[in-house]
């Protein structure tokens, strides 16, 4: 083989060794920094959502879409508040947001993004466009500029949220 | 000629200013210079990266071959990037939020992989890192000055902070796209009434100064340029 060829390999896999154990020192650094504070805004939203809340149970996840990553009874179940991320959208699994929902009558209540990553921001009012609507109505949601492709994303998981709480308040929470 | 070490710092604030007079790093540039902290926030974070890839790829000048030189510059602009993301996503929550996913977009910076290639694959190491340090602090200052006017004319603040009277009179439309390219456009004019046309367009290099001279050919007819290109600062190509 050439020994440019060799000489280059060699250099780029050293290169990639080297930033490779810059980039593992450094996580292992900040990594459970981020991990706490995304814990403590989780919290803050959740108490934010429920003011008056006691207890916030978290319940098993079985047979949930990818998109809920997390399932909250809320005092026992009289609300539910899923954590959610976009699984569509342009940076896939960088916006999560939490949504609150009534278990009576499985509407909305509200719902807030907790980290936001697509190029393009959303105006502060889409989010607010949701509490009080069903299943039924969010379809009606319109998806105007800016952010047309991320708004779509946002309401399509809104809408696989509302199903999964639908099924699993049927089946009792099982 | 060989430049002394305060003219490498100084000429990337005003007379060769990445954003103003090079015109590279548009892109964030008009998308991040909405509010004071967003263009502050992301010019450090940029200027941070410049100073260490160069400082980096200058070390390693002697030992990347010329064919790879392109991935290996990315790789290490895209690792120090990712450090800097980390860190900031840890200890500076609010600024990661609000820049989303600009800090990763610096990889992809003009800036970066320019002065790479035109400066820190060339010259030593500590004149490599005042080089990425000038161009920094000008990126920084330039994208800071188009954020004080879209913020205080655009939103009647600074720093988040309303202003009196501006906070009730002011031009909404500066913080939108338009105005962002609007006023990048108008800076461009005034740095360049400032330095009266001297801010030079064409860097005389001529083939030895060429970053593609060891895989050219001239004599065999094997050059992109045909050897063409040697110009004269300020000048017209020959």
């Amino acid at each position: 083989m050439n020994k440019t060829y060799i000489k280059s390999i060699i250099v780029i896999v050293s290169i990639c060794l080297i930033m490779g154990l810059l980039l593992a020192g450094v996580y292992s650094v900040t990594a459970p920094v981020i991990a706490a504070n995304e814990e403590a805004a989780l919290n803050k939203a959740l108490k934010d959502m429920f003011p008056q809340a006691t207890t916030f149970e978290e319940a098993d996840l079985a047979g949930a879409p990818k998109s809920i990553t997390a399932l909250y009874l809320v005092d026992g179940g009289s609300y539910y508040v899923v954590n959610l991320k976009m699984v569509t959208g342009y940076t896939t699994g960088a916006t999560t947001f939490i949504m609150g929902v009534d278990a009576s009558d499985m509407s909305i209540t509200d719902l807030q993004i907790l980290s936001y990553n697509e190029s393009v921001r959303m105006d502060d009012a889409f989010p607010g466009s949701f509490p009080g609507l069903t299943a039924d109505k969010v379809d009606l949601v319109t998806t105007a500029s800016p952010a047309v492709f991320s708004k779509a994303a946002l309401k399509k998981t809104v809408l696989s949220a509302l199903d999964y709480l639908r099924d699993y308040s049927v089946k009792g929470g099982e | 000629m060989k430049e002394n070490k305060l003219s490498i710092l100084t000429k990337g604030i005003i007379r060769e200013n990445p954003t103003l007079v090079l015109v590279l790093g548009t892109c964030p540039s008009i998308a991040k210079s909405n509010s004071l902290f967003n263009a502050l926030g992301l010019g450090l974070c940029t200027a941070i990266v410049l100073v260490l890839s160069n400082i980096m790829i200058s070390a390693l000048r002697k030992v990347i071959p010329d064919k790879v030189r392109i991935p290996c510059y990315i790789l290490i602009i895209a690792s120090f990037v990712t450090i800097i993301q980390m860190l900031v996503h840890a200890y500076l929550p609010d600024l990661y939020d609000s820049l989303g996913a600009f800090i990763a977009l610096i990889v992809v910076n003009c800036i970066i992989l320019g002065r790479a290639e035109m400066f820190a694959s060339k010259n030593p190491v500590g004149d490599s890192a005042l080089d990425g340090l000038g161009m920094g602090l000008g990126f920084t200052l330039s994208l800071t000055c188009m954020a004080l006017i879209r913020e205080v004319f655009g939103a009647g603040q600074f720093f988040g902070i309303d202003l009196p009277f501006f906070s009730t009179y002011n031009f909404p439309i500066l913080q939108k796209t338009f105005g962002g390219f609007l006023v990048f456009g108008i800076m461009i004019a005034v740095v360049g009434l400032i330095s009266k046309g001297k801010a030079p367009y064409k860097k005389s290099f001529g083939c030895e100064g060429c970053p593609n001279a060891s895989i050219c050919n001239v004599a065999a007819g094997q050059s992109a340029c045909g050897g063409k290109d040697e110009v004269k600062e300020g000048g017209e190509a020959q």
